[in-house]
């Protein structure tokens, strides 16, 4: 007894035996693995309730381990009393639990009265009492305590429930003859995990009931039906497996393992089988120079570019020499077979190893979207023979592609010293990676949330990387002035023309000249012909969502430009749509994810049907070289931005709102001189009023309830802004000055986005306002607020949005300021992106630049509202409020078209 | 009525008269009802000595009794197979057809032979008859297949004074397609039942008894005592049974499922619905899920 004793505390670590019980029991607690038991004394002694544990099958292992384990006899006994504690333990613990959550009088309440013996039992297995009333029927009690103990014996793991599988282990290293060793096995069908040696079942050491052995007996019958190479097994009495050579090995994996598989007997490969060696074809680029021949010969630009490369043979990463290659040849058979080569399983034949052989150091090419596509794995290369590639190997570029490496290998740019601002430092790492990959001739997408200042670095990028040729920049009608603008501040140097309106040359050599041509989508489908004999350096394509349709006419026009250096910025995640992505990269990098069905079967489909994460990430690997995309909530990019960014949008005019403009102007200009005093006071604000209401809508002014799509190059600059921020799932507040505009707009965005916006203005109620404030904070069905600047422009908390426009001016910098901040609180966790709109060329425009460039003046002078303008002459004011027509400031949407000339 | 006392009730019935069976409702038609009535090799040799003998006209319109359902039963016992066929008569014909059953001797002989290996068993159990089963019964001089119709005794009571007659041949083309998806009536023809040839597997196995003798412990247990491979537990000297990581079930109440109802009073009573409460609070392991 003390030998026991001394085992059981060894073997418990310290602990007692008890103590180890407790653990077993809260194990089987926790699983869930209890059941209620019943055991009544047989001298007509009271009743107990139970909570047994329940082990499963693959408990069976670990009881094992402990019986034998706790020093207990292997005898009837010695389980009798490890169970008996097991149980005590259990029931302990289920009782403690069921008190502690006080469940117990969920279930049962002790009737008065009689009471069955069912429901006795029920009330005293949730009670912390075990023991049932005395005043049961013993003859009921007994017989039902015979159910319970059968019920419990049903699900009890005592037998196994199993089937036959097979497992192929790998020859001795020692064996000479290579000989595979499959062996039979026990599978427990209710736990597949549960696995043993069929040599256990013909013992008894794992029991199955007669059925059972009948069951794996008729198995093995059926497993030589099916795979006759393995019916020798079957010679034996109790067989455990038989051996097979290399050939017979292969041959029984190639034909018989899926029909194993579908009659339920499955077989177990090693691990490395699905890695298994092939000895493959290697592609290794001779000598890629650091860049790429950037010329436009016959070689082609960046991905398209011819290289060269030799055929090696490779085993995984590891390079074979062709000796080796001979000595195998050697060796191989015209059957496939198993051989080991540096340590590996490889399957090899002899036509296999002629056909490495006769290309082994040979020379071929492919372009570089080849080599990188079947670097990933994708059809790229075609290899001959019907020999598989194994993969490529490259160096310069190529090869800092090939690893995914070239975020890391590009270095910052500092900031150009002819660059009129200052980058900040991820500008300037997006600036270096754009630099870089143009010089490769490959292109980029830079995809950095809106706000981060994507066309500040693209100007920074032509100073940075001059070309010899010009510049296309592509962009929605919206923002050609936008353009024009940031490259007059940045970059005032460049000599830019705008290529845009009727008036525009038809002559190539004239856009030839220019430093930058800019251009808009809408043109650049007509012009196609002319615009392609124009040898460009650059493509720039804004709004690159603007190609996401590949059967567009601007797309094919725009697929239709070469460049050595192309370009696309978007501020909408792209990677999250898959066909706009292959659009976009199929005019950047033509070739690159292949054509639109290969790529729908490969990508498209996996990903968005299936949710295969192998495909996406595959898909970020082939395309992350090329799409650098930062967000304003990464870490690296939070600490470089400001809280508060304010972005000023030059919107143009549609020549109905010129024409209507120019109109108000023409009038107000006539009442200014006719009149003086309170009257010409008078009549200058409301024509001041009325001028920024056409700059909003020729609706918002006519006030007819005409339609408003297509008439506003402010509210269709509008549009965009809100499609790229509710598409980012961000939220926005809209400020307007005019109560009915605001109401205009409320059924045009409920139409247009699907959503409607919220809208406070002055007559909304105290309660409803307070309902809009918190829906905006919590709903994430309501991203739109939209709010007139009176009503509010204080006393708001409306920290959700993340976006805030001002859809016209109100020209105080301090009111506008306090309408911000309803967005933008000290301590708010994401930046506020501020966007200011004005319509190019008028009033809004010359007001925001006095603002701008006479601060503290302006402070002074528009301090107190609009008030000022009403004390400048005519001719002060006609400076001010004249409209200014540049080609850009006329938008294209328009169905009637004014002439104006292409000036630049 | 079966065997030669049929003969008695034989009447002469001139053999070129039209006769035209009455048709038998659920009879034990053939599986399929054309082409070759044997699919599997034992039972295409069966029936390849059947017609080895040369009756064609007979065999012919017998296996055209067996296809269309002539035969009401049939029956096989160590040696004979026994069976009742209707024909033209009001009253079903009797027929037998014995071989002669190996000795005890030969069948000591034989089972030795089966016993040492697992693929005779195997393979009828998986529904074949493995070709060598004939080998080892060529070894103990007895023939798995009759070898020539000699070697078959057959008795019909139709008054048809031809042997075999179309009846005897109707039961043995059914016997024939039987044998197809039950190989172990060959050998019960030769008398071994299926539980015979099959008995040697439980032996050595604790196999039958294992659910009572861990019953025996507990009703929950799942070691059967004495069979823990105790040989081992000198080298467990240090034993060490490391209790595995716990795993929340996904429904609390899972291993009820595993029982399935309880009978109470005769009425199956679902346990989960009656217990799902107590599961929940048992398996939350949360020491302050309880909201007061």
């Amino acid at each position: 007894m003390t030998v026991r004793t001394v085992r059981i505390t060894q073997f418990i670590l310290g602990r007692t035996l008890s103590d180890f019980m407790a653990e077993v029991g809260r194990y089987f607690v926790e699983s869930g693995r209890v059941v209620p038991g019943l055991e009544v004394d047989t001298e007509d002694g009271p009743a107990r309730s139970w909570w047994w544990p329940l082990p499963s099958a693959g408990d069976r292992e670990f009881l094992v381990e402990a019986v034998r384990a706790s020093g207990l006899e292997d005898t009837l006994d010695g389980h009798r009393l490890f169970a008996r504690q097991l149980a005590e333990s259990v029931d302990a613990e289920v009782r403690h639990r069921l008190l502690r959550n006080a469940s117990g009088e969920l279930i049962a309440t002790r009737h008065r009265g009689r009471q069955s013996v069912f429901e006795a039992w029920i009330y005293s297995l949730a009670s912390s009492d075990p023991w049932m009333p005395v005043s049961l029927p013993h003859a009921q009690l007994d017989e039902f305590s015979t159910q319970v103990r059968d019920w419990v014996i049903g699900g009890a793991a005592s037998l196994g429930r199993s089937r036959l599988a097979l497992r192929v282990c790998e020859p001795d290293p020692s064996d000479s003859e290579q000989r595979w060793r499959i062996e039979a096995l026990v599978q427990d069908a209710d736990e597949p995990s549960l696995i043993v040696d069929i040599a256990q079942c013909w013992s008894g050491e794992f029991a199955v009931d007669a059925e059972g052995m009948l069951d794996l007996v008729a198995s093995l019958g059926r497993m030589a039906h099916v795979a006759p190479l393995l019916a020798p097994m079957l010679d034996e009495a109790e067989p455990s497996g038989m051996n097979l050579s290399s050939e017979a090995l292969l041959d029984f994996i190639g034909s018989h393992v899926e029909p194993l598989a579908d009659i339920g007997i499955e077989v177990f490969l090693p691990s490395w089988w699905t890695r298994r060696g092939r000895i493959k074809l290697r592609a290794k680029t001779k000598g890629v120079s650091s860049r790429p021949s950037s010329g436009s010969g016959s070689t082609g630009f960046g991905l398209q570019q011819i290289v060269a490369f030799n055929w090696e043979v490779a085993l995984g990463d590891v390079r074979l020499t062709k000796t080796e290659l001979q000595a195998l040849h050697k060796t191989a058979t015209t059957k496939q077979q198993l051989v080991r080569v540096r340590g590996k399983w490889v399957s090899i034949d002899r036509s296999e190893i002629e056909a490495l052989l006769r290309y082994v150091g040979t020379t071929s090419e492919a372009t570089a979207a080849e080599m990188l596509r079947t670097a990933l794995g994708l059809p790229g290369i075609t290899a001959p023979s019907n020999l598989e590639i194994e993969g490529v190997v490259a160096g310069g570029w190529l090869g800092s592609l090939l690893d995914d490496a070239v975020h890391a290998t590009v270095t910052p740019i500092a900031t150009p010293v002819d660059f009129n601002g200052t980058l900040r430092a991820y500008q300037e790492r997006g600036v270096g990676w754009l630099a870089f990959l143009g010089r490769l001739g490959l292109g980029a997408c830079l995809a950095d949330d809106m706000g981060l200042g994507k066309t500040a670095q693209m100007i920074a990028t032509l100073l940075a990387d001059p070309t010899p040729g010009p510049t296309l920049v592509l962009c929605p009608v919206s923002v050609l002035g936008n353009w024009a603008r940031e490259l007059e501040r940045f970059a005032p140097q460049l000599q830019v023309h705008i290529h845009h309106g009727s008036a525009r040359t038809d002559d190539a050599a004239i856009l030839a000249i220019n430093g930058v041509v800019l251009s808009t989508y809408s043109v650049i489908a007509r012009d196609i012909d002319m615009l392609r004999t124009v040898e460009w350096a650059r493509i720039v394509l804004d709004e690159a969502q603007q190609i996401k349709n590949p059967g567009t006419a601007q797309t094919k026009a725009v697929s239709a430009l070469s460049a050595p250096r192309k370009i696309a910025l978007t501020g909408t995640p792209v990677e999250n749509r898959l066909s706009d992505l292959w659009s976009i990269m199929n005019v950047l990098n033509p070739g690159l994810l292949g054509n639109f069905s290969s790529f729908k079967k490969s990508f498209a489909t996996p990903i968005e049907k299936q949710n295969d994460p192998e495909a996406t990430a595959m898909l970020r690997r082939v395309t992350a070289p090329f799409v650098l995309r930062r967000l304003k909530t990464d870490r690296s990019i939070i600490n470089d931005l400001p809280d508060k960014i304010e972005m000023t949008d030059y919107c143009p005019l549609t020549s109905e709102q010129a024409t209507l403009y120019q109109a108000v102007v023409d009038e107000l200009l006539d009442n200014s001189e006719r009149s003086d005093g309170i009257e010409r006071k008078g009549l200058v604000l409301a024509g001041i009023g009325k001028l920024k209401q056409v700059c909003n809508h020729p609706a918002h002014f006519l006030g007819d309830g005409s339609t408003l799509a297509g008439r506003s190059g402010k509210l269709e600059r509008v549009e965009e802004l809100l499609d790229e921020i509710l598409s980012a799932h961000e939220k926005v507040l809209c400020f307007t000055q005019y109560a009915e505009w605001g109401t205009l707009l409320v059924p045009y965005f409920t139409r247009r986005f699907g959503v409607e916006p919220l809208w406070l203005h002055g007559g909304v109620t105290r309660r409803n306002r307070d309902l809009m404030v918190d829906r905006f904070a919590n709903d994430h069905m309501a991203p739109l607020f939209l709010l007139s600047l009176k009503a509010g422009g204080t006393g708001l908390n409306l920290t959700a949005a993340s976006h805030v426009i001002h859809l016209d001016r109100w020209w105080n910098p301090a009111v506008e300021d306090q309408a911000t901040d309803r967005a933008y609180r000290i301590g708010q966790k994401q930046h506020v992106l501020v966007h200011k709109l004005v319509s190019a060329g008028t009033i809004e425009e010359h007001l925001d630049e006095m603002i701008r460039s006479k601060r503290a003046l302006a402070g002074k002078v528009v301090g107190s509202g609009e008030q000022w303008l009403t004390e400048l002459s005519t001719d002060e004011l006609r400076s001010v409020i004249s409209l200014r027509m540049p080609a850009a400031t006329v938008a294209a949407t328009s169905p009637v078209r004014t002439a104006t000339g292409a000036s630049s | 009525m079966s065997g030669r006392g049929g003969w008695g009730n034989r009447e002469w019935y001139p053999t070129f008269a039209p006769s035209k069976p009455i048709a038998v409702e659920g009879g034990l038609a053939t599986t399929r009802d054309r082409g070759a009535i044997a699919e599997s090799w034992w039972s295409k040799r069966f029936v390849a000595v059947l017609e080895s003998y040369g009756l064609g006209g007979r065999m012919q319109r017998g296996r055209k009794y067996a296809r269309s359902g002539q035969v009401i039963s049939l029956d096989v016992t160590g040696g004979t197979i026994t069976s009742k066929v209707q024909g033209s008569r009001a009253k079903p014909y009797g027929v037998t057809v014995r071989v002669t059953a190996p000795t005890e001797q030969q069948w000591a002989q034989l089972d030795a032979v089966i016993q040492r290996r697992v693929g005779f068993v195997a393979q009828l159990l998986a529904g074949e008859v493995p070709p060598e089963l004939e080998t080892a019964f060529n070894d103990a001089d007895v023939a798995l297949f009759p070898r020539s119709w000699r070697e078959v005794t057959s008795s019909c009571s139709c008054p048809d004074y031809e042997n075999p007659c179309k009846h005897i041949a109707a039961v043995l083309y059914l016997f024939a397609d039987r044998l197809d998806s039950d190989p172990w009536l060959l050998l019960l023809w030769r008398g071994r039942t299926r539980d015979q040839l099959l008995s040697h597997l439980n032996q050595g196995v604790s196999g039958g008894g294992a659910a009572e003798a861990a019953a025996a412990v507990a009703p929950w247990w799942p070691l059967v005592p004495g069979n823990l491979n105790t040989e081992a537990m000198s080298t467990y000297d240090k034993g060490r049974a490391i209790v595995p990581e716990s795993e929340t079930p996904g429904e609390p109440s899972a291993v009820l499922a595993r029982i399935g109802d309880l009978t109470v009073k005769g009425k199956a009573v679902n346990m989960s619905d009656r217990l799902g409460t107590l599961y929940n609070a048992i398996v939350d392991q949360s020491p302050d899920s309880y909201v007061p």
